[in-house]
């Protein structure tokens, strides 16, 4: 019951991620190569999934990311900002258990919700944002087949620290020559 | 026929019985309009619904009326109990024109292509026309989905226009077959 990608499935975030997202968002290990600066609170964070419990939509999809083989919830990703005229949204993306960090979920849910925003949405581009220390991310998009656009000096104070950050994008052209096209409806024999 | 299941206000079939949605079965339209293949069948783009989304969308369809329109959950009852299986809905009355649009699914795979959805779309009409003294009913689907429009066809539905290109979904464009029928035309 979820946009299913191959290792992973995008559902809405629920209530009960609450304490989840409080771990992680409050992880120096995961909030350290993130756009996130100040602690968070359960209970701010229970008002943050309520209200993204009631959105929803083109201008904001965000969703909670399960690992399929266990059914556990290790992260989320979201599509943010979405043009109506222009046709691309800011894409935002963490796993939270560090221990299935390299797994290839990150792969794979970026791959799912590119198809979402180019396959449901119709969007033409995805940005995304990665700052400077993040290096694997970086190497992450670019075998995804996000493409660098360029580097916004002393983006995000982080530990002292101004920290550059690189944007990259991906059309869907882009996306579909490395990773397919979506199948016609029309052209199957048995419907769903 | 014995009627097993007492409750007041409900259409019955042989197969199918439509009845008032209850918050109980929110997990399970919740599961439904989550689910890729049948958001695409029913009309929606793959938006992730929440459950507490599903439950403000069910509240909102608690009572049925003319104004209200009418979502009904549709139920099998021919296995050993009750199960449901779907979802089919009256909106949109005019009170003037005498018409009002209809929408369909059945989310339960096992249940679809076998006439189910085809008797709850005979008894939905059945009810507009007889209980609620419409001339006329209509819907809207999309060109790949022959399966529906099959069954529209068995209760009278015919086409009666193609909106080319009208929806996006599943990273294509498709047609929207536009149906209608009318009281004279209905096969019950």
């Amino acid at each position: 019951m979820a946009y299913e990608g191959e290792l992973v499935s995008l559902r809405a975030v629920e209530p009960g991620d609450v304490d989840r997202y409080t771990r992680w968002l409050n992880d120096p290990d995961v909030t350290r190569t993130l756009f996130a600066r100040y602690p968070l609170g359960r209970e701010a964070e229970r008002e943050i999934v309520e209200r993204l419990g009631k959105r929803g939509g083109y201008g904001d999809v965000v969703f909670a990311v399960d690992a399929r083989d266990t059914g556990r919830h290790i992260g989320t990703v979201g599509l943010h900002g979405a043009y109506y005229e222009s046709r691309w949204a800011s894409l935002g993306i963490f796993i939270g258990e560090k221990d299935l960090w390299g797994h290839g979920y990150g792969y794979d849910t970026l791959c799912t919700v590119c198809r979402f925003g180019f396959w449901e949405m119709n969007l033409l581009l995805i940005r995304l944002d990665v700052l400077d220390n993040n290096q694997r991310a970086h190497d992450l998009y670019r075998r995804v087949g996000f493409v660098d656009e360029g580097s916004k000096r002393a983006s995000m104070l982080k530990g002292g620290r101004y920290l550059d950050a690189s944007f990259m994008s991906i059309s869907r052209e882009e996306f579909e020559a490395l990773h397919g096209t979506a199948p016609d409806l029309r052209a199957l024999e048995v419907l769903p | 026929m014995t009627d097993v299941y007492p409750r007041p206000t409900v259409i019955e079939g042989e197969r199918v019985r439509l009845v008032p949605p209850s918050m109980t079965m929110a997990p399970q339209f919740q599961e439904w309009v989550n689910d890729t293949d049948s958001r695409h069948l029913s009309g929606g783009i793959a938006y992730p619904i929440s459950l507490a989304a599903e439950e403000e969308f069910l509240r909102n369809r608690m009572h049925t009326s003319w104004e209200d329109g009418l979502f009904l959950a549709i139920e099998a009852k021919d296995g050993p109990a009750p199960r449901l299986i779907g979802s089919i809905e009256l909106r949109a009355f005019s009170p003037e024109a005498r018409r009002c649009e209809m929408g369909m699914l059945i989310g339960d795979r096992a249940y679809r292509g076998r006439g189910y959805g085809t008797e709850a779309v005979r008894l939905a009409c059945r009810f507009a026309f007889q209980e609620m003294g419409l001339e006329r009913v209509h819907l809207q689907t999309f060109d790949f989905n022959t399966r529906a429009i099959r069954a529209y066809q068995k209760v009278g539905f015919v086409e009666e226009g193609r909106l080319r290109r009208h929806a996006y979904l599943g990273g294509h464009y498709y047609d929207v077959v536009a149906m209608g029928l009318l009281r004279e035309e209905f096969r019950p």
